[in-house]
């Protein structure tokens, strides 16, 4: 595999709570983070559930009250980023250091509490609520807190946001532009996302079911995830631990319907062929898949056809893991988290389940879905993950083990 | 093998003039933006605004029918804008054929589809979740006008949104360049879109970032002018089509040479940050490194808006990079507004040959700033421009083009 830009840092705040360690034990537990929440008053709407972040992490620090201006999805950015750069032992971050982010709602939750306020509904229309409410809001203030003077860019292509910022990383370290590249993706809760997907009927009642026979839809959750990528020269060079090789990454659109996928697959087959010949491995040098796996019955569908059409006889083979049956669908960060997830099994050897519910896999999506208890798997060498997004974007990203 | 050259091979804009360039061109060249009514909106009455709520816009009444498919009528405004100006783009490159799998959209946005969003958060909030339509849902998201493009030219390759607020246009050229230069697509579309909802410009107005009006009652964006108080608020689509080698069916409007990206971390969330020396550091070496001597840029087509802060942040810049021997600066923001992307567009013209002139609002340099808003009026276009993208929030980005002696 292609092996000049690795992995050093991981962070990551999740419906299991704040840091790696803690979204590695609720992986490995394999019990869902999707129940009642608290994010918003949610009595109103068709469904009740959700993964949320605990409260204690997701409220603001003690401290004056003329902090930064900081969104919830603001402070879950910043939180995994120190913490991935921390693990990363990067001393110096400036100006060869880039920021590529994802988002989809950056600081909604905030805009919502504002129109509120300027509609009368309560409260005096604050300036703190609106202040950082645009998209770009996370990786910004993830730059401004690592005091980063490389190129920031925040990604807002529904849910493949972080995964694209990864691609985006990708690139900037192979062309040079930056040494370092801090990627990941930010999001929270906030009713306009669950009021929008509960139009669709795209929601589950109950928490989702990828790939089930009676699957319902999506669970929605919220969190950050944060990857340090550097050059392996310069990991090698620092005497960093690497935590994995981030082979290939790319990206295309199905360019067919704005809120279902292809149903024959074909754009994200594509992304996965583009990205693998990129990581320049075959599709057998694949051992196990992380899949996009929100449990929408269009979903889950479409990315079975794409999985038939890269991998063939061998898709029935491969074990799939579904993160999002465990920590619900982050929209615009979820491509961050799952790939740390993935990352986590990949270095473990060890790959996460989602819960066992009593109802069989779809036998049209004959996948080999890791459920009910973890699995040990020796000798992995390398993951796919993969994330489908309204608008029709795809992306696919591949990871292996450190040389 | 060295990189391949990239070319802008096609415009497009829906903006204050219609869908018609030579109408940009010519306000351009007087200096004059063409402020028009927003929709109005009991819910936010404009209390200090005499004129009610304007800005630099698509008129209500222009008909886009003619650039747009059947299935428009259920999209956001973003979105009718973006596949109006992305069909201009490539009507204006001579209606090229590409490979779908090799051609890419990037689009950037500050603000979404603004009208969508605030009629679902009304729904929620003063009917019911249950309200909520799932067709508004859909082209609500910030990605909406990337995907309709991307529907409607049937373009399979990565499609891209970046919400980088003032830097997003640049971004999203860059974008386009850096894939194309890598081989990784032969072709795509550069754009920007946003909307001026009553609700963006009460909340820019509430904090005092909008252009007051004068006793006349008057709004009027001063880039660089000591009586600089705010912006225009713009809005619209600007599209460009950008290929590798150019010249395929079209003539070439201008060649994409290099581009700089970076941050100041100095910025607050929703403003201009004060890292003078860091930017100009970030810019001097990004040009070096990318072989473009400060010398052979003849203009700068500045992203100064007429803010206290940013074009304060912006002249410093300037100043910090080029020295006392400083090319030509042009602040089309005055005309075209913040938001929109016309500032690409002005770019672009400007290479073609369409004259810049001073904004009439621009009378009185601001002397500390000691940079002032010029104009390029002569009848040869400026060889290679500079094009700059400070962004509240604190990201930057820098374009060079070049002319194309076509």
């Amino acid at each position: 595999m292609r092996s000049d830009v690795v992995v050093t840092g991981l962070g990551a705040v999740s419906g299991f709570g704040a840091g790696v360690l803690a979204l590695e034990t609720g992986l490995l537990r394999g019990e869902t983070a999707i129940g009642d929440f608290g994010a918003f008053d949610h009595s109103r709407h068709r469904t009740h559930v959700a993964s949320e972040v605990p409260a204690e992490i997701a409220r603001p620090a003690v401290g004056s009250k003329r902090g930064p201006a900081w969104t919830r999805a603001d402070r879950f950015a910043v939180r995994a980023a120190q913490e991935a750069v921390d693990a990363a032992g990067v001393a110096e971050v400036g100006a060869e250091t880039g920021v590529f982010f994802g988002s989809s709602t950056g600081g909604l939750p905030e805009s919502e509490e504002y129109f509120a306020a300027v509609r009368g509904h309560g409260g005096r229309p604050q300036a703190r609520q609106v202040a950082a409410q645009s998209n770009d809001g996370p990786g910004n203030a993830v730059a401004r807190a690592l005091a980063v003077r490389g190129p920031v860019e925040t990604f807002s292509s529904a849910c493949t946001s972080a995964s694209l910022a990864m691609v985006a990383a990708l690139d900037a370290l192979h062309s040079g532009e930056v040494d370092v590249a801090i990627a990941g993706g930010a999001d929270s809760l906030c009713q306009v996302t669950y009021a929008g997907f509960n139009s669709l009927r795209s929601v589950d009642a109950q928490p989702c079911r990828p790939y089930r026979a009676d699957r319902a839809g999506l669970s929605l959750g919220e969190g950050a995830a944060v990857l340090v990528l550097e050059t392996a020269e310069r990991a090698a060079a620092r005497g960093a631990e690497v935590l994995a090789v981030f082979g290939g990454a790319a990206a295309t659109c199905d360019a067919s319907h704005m809120s279902a996928p292809d149903p024959e697959g074909r754009g994200a087959a594509l992304a996965i062929e583009r990205a693998l010949q990129r990581a320049e491995i075959g599709a057998d040098g694949i051992d196990f898949v992380n899949v996009h796996g929100t449990g929408t019955p269009h979903n889950d569908r479409a990315e079975w056809q794409a999985l038939l059409r890269v991998f063939g006889d061998r898709a029935r083979a491969i074990p799939v893991t579904a993160t999002k049956g465990l920590l619900g669908h982050l929209l615009g960060s979820s491509g961050s988290l799952e790939a740390v997830a993935a990352l986590l099994c990949l270095r473990r050897g060890i790959l996460h389940p989602v819960p066992d519910v009593g109802t069989p896999i779809d036998p049209d999506l004959p996948i080999d879905l890791v459920h009910g208890d973890a699995r040990e798997v020796a000798g992995l060498r390398a993951v796919l993950s993969t994330n489908l997004a309204f608008g029709g974007t795809n992306t696919a990203l591949v990871f292996g083990v450190p040389a | 093998m060295s990189a391949p050259r990239v070319f802008v091979t096609g415009l497009g804009a829906v903006s204050a003039h219609g869908t018609d360039l030579d109408q940009l061109a010519q306000a351009l060249a007087r200096g004059e933006a063409q402020l028009g009514p927003l929709v109005e909106d009991a819910d936010y009455p404009a209390r200090r605004r005499p004129a009610g709520r304007r800005g630099v816009v698509p008129s209500a009444d222009l008909d886009l029918r003619a650039w747009l498919p059947r299935s428009a009528r259920r999209m956001s405004a973003s979105s009718k804008y973006a596949v109006a100006a992305a069909r201009l783009a490539l009507e204006d490159a001579g209606a090229p054929e590409f490979d779908p799998d090799a051609t890419i959209v990037a689009c950037a946005t500050a603000l979404g589809p603004t009208d969508y969003t605030e009629k679902i958060a009304k729904t929620i909030l003063e009917a019911s979740p249950a309200q909520v339509s799932p067709f508004q849902f859909t082209d609500c998201v910030a990605n909406a006008a990337a995907g309709q493009i991307a529907i409607d030219r049937g373009i399979r390759g990565a499609n891209w949104t970046t919400c980088q607020r003032e830097a997003g246009p640049v971004l999203a050229l860059l974008r386009v360049f850096d894939q194309l230069r890598r081989g990784e697509a032969d072709a795509g579309l550069a754009g920007t879109v946003d909307e001026a909802h009553p609700l963006v410009h009460a909340t820019f107005d509430r904090f005092r970032a909008l252009a007051r009006p004068g006793a006349d009652g008057a709004e009027l964006a001063r880039p660089f002018d000591a009586r600089r108080d705010g912006f225009v608020l713009g809005a619209g689509a600007t599209a460009c089509w950008i290929e590798r080698d150019g010249l395929r069916n079209g003539r070439r409007r201008a060649e994409i040479v290099a581009g700089v990206r970076g941050f100041d971390p100095s910025a607050p969330p929703h403003d201009y940050g004060a890292d003078v020396a860091g930017l100009a550091a970030r810019l001097r070496g990004g040009l070096e490194r990318a072989g473009v001597s400060l010398d052979s840029i003849e203009c700068v087509v500045s992203g100064a808006a007429g803010t206290r802060r940013g074009d304060a942040l912006e002249a410093g810049v300037l100043r910090d990079v080029f020295g006392p021997q400083r090319p030509t600066v042009v602040a089309p923001k005055a005309v075209v507004g913040e938001f929109g992307a016309g500032i690409l567009g002005a770019a672009v013209l400007l290479l073609g040959g369409c004259p810049i002139g001073v904004p009439v609002g621009c009378t009185e340099p601001d002397p500390r700033l000691e940079v002032t808003a010029g104009s390029w009026t002569s009848d040869t276009a400026p060889r290679r421009i500079l094009v700059t993208a400070l962004s509240t929030g604190g990201a930057a980005a820098w374009v060079v083009l070049d002319r194309c002696d076509d």
